[in-house]
């Protein structure tokens, strides 16, 4: 301040308002010293909500084969088993089965003689996969990543059962499981 | 044949007729396609326990809105933290189910019925239930609920997050009262250790960092006032 008052005495118009430019820099850098600059306070808070997981999956159809002869292969199911993932899924999903050896309580033949597929017309059976006794990755691609649904989302499943030459009459059964499962999780 | 007789044998008929229909009307109305519905919704998000607690925390309910069959439902543990005491609750006991006649007896922790949603929460809700709402269903949904009784070691280390695993397979008894399908389905619940008091204290404090932001504008504020100084100078020169 001392400055200006020395300097504004001697000159004339233009450089008087030099000099008031000067001094009202240098002020203006005296208000950013820390305690004179104007700032934002700004505070808040985090919400937090967890939103429940759910999948609901109703499965519709039998897996009666009937009567077959020992040494047929790949006998069919008329109708499918079908897979409905119910609209309150609030996740995408995948789908995959295993299933356990078929016994009529003494003999066996093994789970990997029934086949599926999620197709019946062609490619049908050359599309289809060898059922096994653990859950493989999802075999086809609709079986992947399916989207959360707007309204029931189904998928169908068709099956094909070899019976192995020579095998024990009898009345067989396995045990299939559907598992679907969060994608991603 | 007599007039009598023959009206009798026509009665007869008649009544077997009516017999037979009467029989098999309710089966053929009765029977609609088997649904078989697995729902679920997790009840927990990250479960935080205290050294040496014991906690029972609801982790899974269980629903059947979409079936028409009664959902059997085992529950198994996949995975739990080493030295920790995991228990899941209802635990599994084995139920007398009478299918089509068929006494079998089957294993499981819970069982779900077929259920509608309700508008009113009944004053009184069963050991186990409760009710939930859920985004497309109207009305307040019936649930069984799954536990997990969980105890911590005391010398577990505050600050550790574990893991907790379940596997559930809903199954549903066939015609000939053989299982006639299974859903299976996996959950992952996380388990974190603190303590249930807050404290906060400073242990280590941050070097100062104002005395330094202070010199840096007292230096602008320096050279700022150096070039007023030479414009006053400069202009002061220029008039003479």
């Amino acid at each position: 301040m001392v400055i200006m008052i020395i300097i504004i005495n001697e000159g004339g118009y233009m450089k008087k308002i030099l000099i008031l430019l000067a001094g009202m820099l240098a002020m203006l850098a005296l208000l950013l010293q820390p305690g004179n600059a104007v700032t934002n306070n700004t505070t808040g808070a985090t919400a937090t909500a967890i939103v429940s997981e759910t999948i609901s999956v109703t499965l519709s159809g039998t897996l009666d084969f009937g009567s077959l002869n020992a040494g047929t292969n790949n006998n069919s199911l008329v109708t499918p088993l079908n897979i409905s993932i119910n609209t309150i899924t609030n996740v995408a999903t995948n789908i995959s089965q295993n299933g356990t050896t078929f016994s009529d309580g003494g003999n066996t033949f093994a789970i990997n003689n029934l086949r599926y597929s999620n197709a019946s017309a062609a490619p049908g059976l050359a599309n289809s996969t060898t059922m096994a006794a653990t859950f493989p990755l999802p075999p086809f691609t609709n079986w992947v990543n399916i989207t959360k649904p707007s309204s029931n989302t189904y998928r169908d499943t068709y099956y094909w059962l070899s019976i192995p030459n020579g095998q024990v009459a009898g009345t067989y059964q396995a045990s299939i499981y559907v598992n679907v499962t969060k994608y991603g999780g | 044949m007599s007039r009598i007789s023959s009206h009798t044998c026509v009665m007869r008929r008649v009544i077997i007729l009516f017999t037979i229909l009467f029989i098999l009307t309710p089966i053929a109305l009765a029977e609609e396609a088997p649904q078989y519905n697995f729902a679920t919704t997790t009840a927990t998000g990250t479960i935080l326990i205290q050294p040496g607690e014991t906690l029972k925390v609801p982790a899974i309910y269980f629903f059947n809105i979409y079936g028409n069959r009664i959902t059997h439902v085992s529950l198994s543990l996949t995975n739990a933290p080493e030295g920790w005491d995991v228990k899941i609750e209802p635990e599994m006991h084995e139920v007398q189910v009478n299918i089509s006649g068929t006494i079998v007896t089957a294993s499981e922790n819970l069982y779900v019925t077929p259920s509608q949603p309700v508008k009113d929460v009944p004053a009184v809700i069963p050991e186990g239930m409760t009710y939930i709402t859920l985004g497309g269903v109207e009305g307040n949904i019936p649930v069984k609920i799954a536990y997990l009784n969980i105890t911590a070691p005391q010398d577990t280390p505050l600050g550790g997050t574990y893991s907790i695993g379940v596997r559930a397979v809903g199954s549903w008894f066939g015609q000939t009262a053989t299982l006639a399908f299974s859903q299976e389905r996996s959950f992952d619940f996380k388990v974190q250790t603190v303590t249930h008091s807050f404290t906060e204290e400073i242990v280590q404090p941050t070097p100062e960092e104002t005395k330094e932001s202070g010199y840096t504008t007292y230096l602008i504020v320096l050279l700022l006032a150096i070039a007023a100084m030479g414009v006053g100078f400069y202009a002061g020169r220029k008039k003479k």
